[in-house]
């Protein structure tokens, strides 16, 4: 969505850079939520749990699955 | 002061009184409807089970791994659901009922911007409520729902920005475009 919506703001009758800009200042305000939360409330959880999480799923360079079988666990992996 | 609101509720109400009238047939069907899906979701009873445990009053040490502490909107607002309503199917299906009632809303506000035909936005209206997304979703404990109220209110403001050629009022749709991710990880 939010690539889809990049990708066509530049067509809106809008000025494209201040269009651009208070898109990104609204996303930017949540993602600056997250990361103050990420560094205050959480940051253990963080440290321990979401790095691994997501890093387990992202290796490409794994010998042992092709790159086609980690999309696949990627994709069909939860956090359960 | 009292005259004043009562006044301008009143106003309110005749403005949109289609609208009105949608939310109290919507809340009717859904709220009445709530225990006629014949299974129980997984999802249903672990959302709850998660919000309770993490955002209630849970007094066990459940030594859970799973946690969704980044991105905990529904579950947050699911736990203050239950501490108002008490834990039950309904009560936590009924908070995908009420988050469906605000999607309602800024679906009629887009089709309002849109256009001025009453009938346009009637129709608009029944064909969003009668679709298989909503009749599923808002009536599911699971936060989906929450999702596509949210990029609704997106579209409301994408709409607003066009049609005022304003655009700080893109900025509502970074926020409703970007807050999704704080609902489910």
């Amino acid at each position: 969505m939010i690539i889809a919506f990049l990708a066509m703001a530049w067509r809106l009758p809008l000025k494209p850079i201040q269009a651009y800009r208070s898109f990104v200042l609204g996303g930017g305000i949540i993602a600056f939520f997250i990361l103050m939360k990420a560094i205050f409330w959480d940051l253990e959880y963080v440290k321990t749990y979401f790095f691994n999480h997501i890093s387990e799923r992202l290796i490409v360079a794994n010998s042992e699955k092709s790159i086609l079988e980690n999309v696949s666990y990627f994709l069909e992996s939860t956090h359960k | 002061m009292t005259d004043f609101m009562n006044k301008h509720l009143t106003s309110t109400i005749k403005k949109h009184k289609s609208l009105w009238l949608f939310c109290l047939v919507y809340l009717g069907i859904f709220f009445l409807k709530l225990d006629s899906i014949p299974m129980i979701a997984m999802d249903e009873g672990w959302n709850a089970f998660y919000a309770y445990d993490t955002f209630g009053s849970n007094p066990y040490d459940l030594s859970s791994t799973i946690q969704y502490q980044l991105f905990f909107l529904y579950y947050f607002f699911l736990s203050i659901w239950m501490k108002w309503f008490g834990i039950s199917l309904i009560a936590v299906r009924s908070l995908a009922v009420v988050i469906g009632l605000v999607g309602l809303i800024g679906f009629y506000k887009c089709l309002s911007r849109l256009t001025t035909h009453k009938g346009i936005v009637i129709l608009g209206m029944t064909l969003f409520t009668m679709t298989n997304i909503v009749v599923v979703t808002f009536r599911w404990g699971r936060p989906e729902g929450m999702v596509l109220v949210l990029l609704i209110w997106a579209l409301f403001f994408l709409i607003k920005a066009i049609q005022l050629n304003n655009e700080t009022q893109l900025i509502g749709v970074g926020l409703f475009m970007g807050s999704p991710i704080l609902i489910q990880e």
